[in-house]
């Protein structure tokens, strides 16, 4: 089970068009940014989560195993604005480290926060998980509008992206039976033997393109092009106008909490 | 035609004079540098349409004239394959490779769709379009990278040393494929250094001279069977078939003026001379139920080898060179592959020890153990007497040495000069010492007045050299190889393995991965095969290839010697099982 990445499967979510599951993902994100609260991002995060395992057939131990790295970051944003906000300290003390104040404000803002990173990269499994690294690109080009050649070039590089990681280690490898050490210098100079492998190849990977008549046309066709059905659609008006009357009930319900409080009427 | 890369001084290219018919397949030939590849790139419009530079001449594809005519057309007409598959290979699909070519040239789905079926289904990966390609093995990459050609419909097909990254096996099913789509009508021109499997399908051997001219164009028997076209070829370092390079070794058979290409066609010669050695029983003695039975006086294989290897150096087991015992190993993340189970391994000092199998049968993770870059467990891989675990990396650098597969890897200096003091210097060696050195280390490997020159910017062969230098400079007594032929010409190629072999006999112990069994045969005294992270087999090279089941299990294919001994062996049974040129040049001489 690759974390983090494509994950196949038959669901509903894999079928949606990759444009439009961008859309929704960047949406949503938006839309919890504004709340400052802890609740708001917890439930978006809860049915989001929900949504993944449900609607796209992510089993949750991928979900949870692809959520960890971030549960780090998210770890210490929340440690830092819990110990170290200054003007929040001083409220509702909780406890104290040594000289440290932990006052429940704190530990408020730092929760909001870390959730929203963990809301962030939870939306991201939402293209991630369920969309192929190609039919992303097919649908950039042909609903999204992006240069075919620009969107190839990008794929392109993502797939020489373990290629140049396998290159580094026998380079580091290399390194060390020289006796020689790691560090800043070390990293400059496998950075030769890298690039110049890299430049290399970048070169025979432009050759076999154009011997396949890559960019001869302003156009190309697609073996399996795809469109906006109406379920994408539908899905898109759902999953915006949803996401959107959620917020909108938890503001009048009092739950969510802008900045400084100005939702809170 | 002509052509001079711009900013080159020479033309790479001069006055190229070829001419392809449809459904012939063409062999082309040529030294390093001699613009093999830069004749393909020619071919499909590359050059000069991508690629720029000067030229002159023109080149008519099917009518077509590739300076006119865009490559997105000549590319309908021309396919291009690589050596290097990975590199080719754009996208992360089977199908979507298959397809990117048509869809560049905007045909419909539906035709997308069956021209894609169709090239998996021809290159024999049908039913395959949904894998990535990143499961499939060496082989079938190049498979795949060619039926992305084959879905433009070409009407030549150029392969630029297709096999150069594959293993034996794989190997000779890519030439199988050659030919079946020679026989389906396909026009061929392949670059290609592993002549003896190939030559049999072969309708052409065009030659390019080190000038860059086309020096010759004519049927194998033509190129291969004069002696002077021969001897040209030699002087400018190609490759000739085996068992033409072995006939032209027995004064015997240059004085009969036999000039075999292929096994079949070496045998009866062979056969002839070794009768008139005495080595057989003269024809008439052998009667039908001679013949067929237990030979009257032919030596055991036993015997034959421990005669046929009295040249190779002598196992040493008084003084242990590299052990391991009971080396298991799985990659951290990868726990369900063992990479390593329970390895015992014992080189004696003084040994040319060489590891095969087929790739990812855990060879290069064995070799990773042995100098210390997978730490070991403590006590279970000992070098020259001394625990790999408790020494710190530059201790493991100073007793043993590691060439790795792409010399640049290992290259940090910014001189050649440098590159070679590297080592001495960390040993704090004064100025005076190290300039000696490393002057006598330019002289040994061949390297004098290059000394200022940048490492990247060497030949490939130049490069290789230096790769073993450096790793011999400090006094290292062992030296570990991985395939340190690839890519190589044939002159380079001898040349570093007579510097191992000089080397060796000179007390350093080699250990040496390869796939090429040739190596093994000429080379080692002893051989290991690795297979599926176990040690399958350990002995004398002879005793591999005798073993057809293990050989087979493990996708090696006897070396084209062996093969030729046993095949004179079938009419002369008394003749030893010989494995290496040496060998027969000793016997028949």
């Amino acid at each position: 089970m690759k974390l983090l990445t494509y994950y196949p499967t038959e669901s509903l979510l894999h079928r949606i068009n990759p444009v439009v599951k961008l859309i929704v993902t960047v949406a949503l994100v938006i839309l919890v940014t504004f709340a400052y609260d802890v609740a708001t991002p917890l439930i978006f995060l809860v049915l989001l989560i929900a949504l993944l395992r449900l609607a796209g057939g992510l089993p949750l131990r991928w979900i949870i195993g692809s959520l960890l790295p971030f549960v780090a970051v998210a770890g210490g944003l929340f440690i830092s604005s819990a110990l170290f906000h200054r003007t929040l300290a001083s409220e509702t003390e909780l406890f104290r480290i040594g000289s440290l104040i932990v006052s429940r404000e704190g530990v408020g803002v730092g929760l909001a926060i870390g959730l929203r990173v963990m809301f962030l990269a939870a939306s991201s499994l939402l293209v991630i998980g369920t969309t192929e690294p190609t039919t992303l690109v097919v649908s950039l080009v042909l609903q999204g509008k992006v240069n075919y050649r620009l969107a190839y070039a990008t794929l392109v590089g993502y797939r020489f992206v373990p290629l140049l990681l396998g290159e580094y280690r026998s380079i580091r490898a290399a390194a060390r039976i020289r006796g020689q050490r790691g560090g800043l210098r070390g990293l400059l100079r496998d950075a030769i033997p890298l690039l110049a492998g890299a430049v290399r190849r970048a070169g025979r990977v432009a050759l076999a393109m154009d011997s396949k008549a890559f960019a001869a046309y302003p156009t190309r066709t697609f073996r399996h092009p795809t469109t906006m059905r109406r379920a994408d659609w539908l899905f898109l008006a759902l999953m915006l106008g949803g996401g959107v009357a959620l917020f909108v009930a938890l503001v009048a319900f009092g739950v969510t909490h802008g900045l400084g409080g100005q939702f809170a009427g | 035609m002509t052509f001079r890369y711009d900013g080159a001084a020479e033309p790479t290219l001069r006055g190229v004079n070829l001419s392809i018919e449809r459904g012939e397949l063409i062999l082309l030939l040529g030294p390093s540098g001699a613009g093999k590849s830069t004749l393909a790139l020619c071919l499909n419009g590359l050059i000069p349409q991508q690629i720029d530079g000067a030229m002159t001449g023109r080149i008519l594809v099917d009518g077509l004239d590739t300076q006119q005519v865009r490559v997105a057309d000549l590319c309908q007409k021309v396919g291009l394959v690589f050596q290097d598959a990975e590199s080719q290979l754009a996208l992360l699909k089977v199908g979507d490779e298959v397809a990117f070519g048509p869809e560049n040239l905007r045909l419909p789905p539906d035709e997308i769709g069956a021209r894609v079926s169709d090239a998996l289904a021809a290159v024999g990966l049908a039913g395959q379009e949904q894998r990535e390609h990143s499961e499939l093995s060496g082989g079938n990459k190049q498979r795949l990278a060619l039926a992305a050609m084959l879905a433009l419909r070409p009407a030549l097909l150029v392969f630029d040393e297709p096999t150069a990254n594959l293993d034996p096996a794989s190997t000779s099913r890519f030439f199988a494929l050659c030919g079946e789509l020679r026989a389906a009508g396909a026009t061929i021109l392949i670059i290609e250094h592993k002549l003896d499997e190939l030559i049999g399908l072969v309708d052409r051997v065009a030659v390019m001279n080190p000038g860059g001219a086309i020096e010759i164009c004519a049927t194998p028997a033509v190129v291969f069977g004069d002696p002077t076209v021969a001897a040209r070829l030699e002087e400018y370092g190609i490759w000739l078939p085996q068992v033409t390079q072995l006939a032209r070794r027995i004064p015997a058979l240059v004085a009969s003026g036999c000039y075999a290409i292929t096994i079949a066609e070496a045998v009866a010669p062979l056969v002839a001379l070794a009768q008139a050695k005495g080595i057989c029983l003269p024809p008439t003695a052998i009667g039908e139920g001679v013949g067929q039975g237990e030979p009257l006086f032919a030596p055991t294989d036993e015997q034959t080898t421990v005669q046929a290897s009295s040249q190779r150096s002598a196992i040493n087991v008084q003084r242990s060179a590299l052990s391991t015992s009971n080396l298991s190993y799985c990659y951290p993340g990868r726990e369900r592959v063992q990479a390593l189970r329970e390895v015992s391994l014992e080189v004696g000092a003084g040994e040319f020890f060489a590891i095969v199998g087929p790739n990812g049968s855990g060879k290069s993770t064995l070799a990773a153990h042995l100098v210390g870059l997978i730490k070991p467990p403590r006590g279970s891989v000992r070098v020259l007497d001394r625990d790999v675990a408790a020494l710190k990396g530059s201790e493991v650098a100073k007793l043993i040495g590691y060439v790795f597969q792409n010399p640049e890897h290992q290259f940090v200096a910014r001189r050649v000069y440098d590159e070679l003091a590297f080592g001495l210097r960390a040993l704090k060696l004064d100025e005076g010492e190290v300039q000696r050195r490393v002057e006598a280390a330019l002289t040994e490997f061949g390297l004098q007045g290059l000394g200022e020159r940048n490492p990247f910017s060497l030949s490939q062969g130049q490069k290789r050299r230096l790769s073993v230098a450096t790793m011999l400079v400090v006094g290292q007594q062992v030296l570990i190889l991985d395939e340190p032929t690839f890519g190589q010409d044939e002159a380079s190629a001898a040349a570093l393995m007579q510097r191992l072999a000089a080397l060796n006999l000179s007390g350093i112990t080699i250990l040496m991965i390869t796939h090429d069994l040739r190596l093994v045969a000429e080379y080692a005294n002893r051989v290991m095969v690795m297979q599926a992270g176990q040690v399958a087999f350990v002995g004398r090279p002879a005793q591999l290839f005798a073993d057809a089941p293990l050989m087979q299990a493990a996708s090696l294919l006897p070396p084209t010697l062996y093969t030729l001994g046993q095949r004179v062996r079938e009419r002369c049974p008394a003749f030893p099982s010989l494995i290496s040129q040496q060998e027969y040049v000793d016997l028949l001489s």
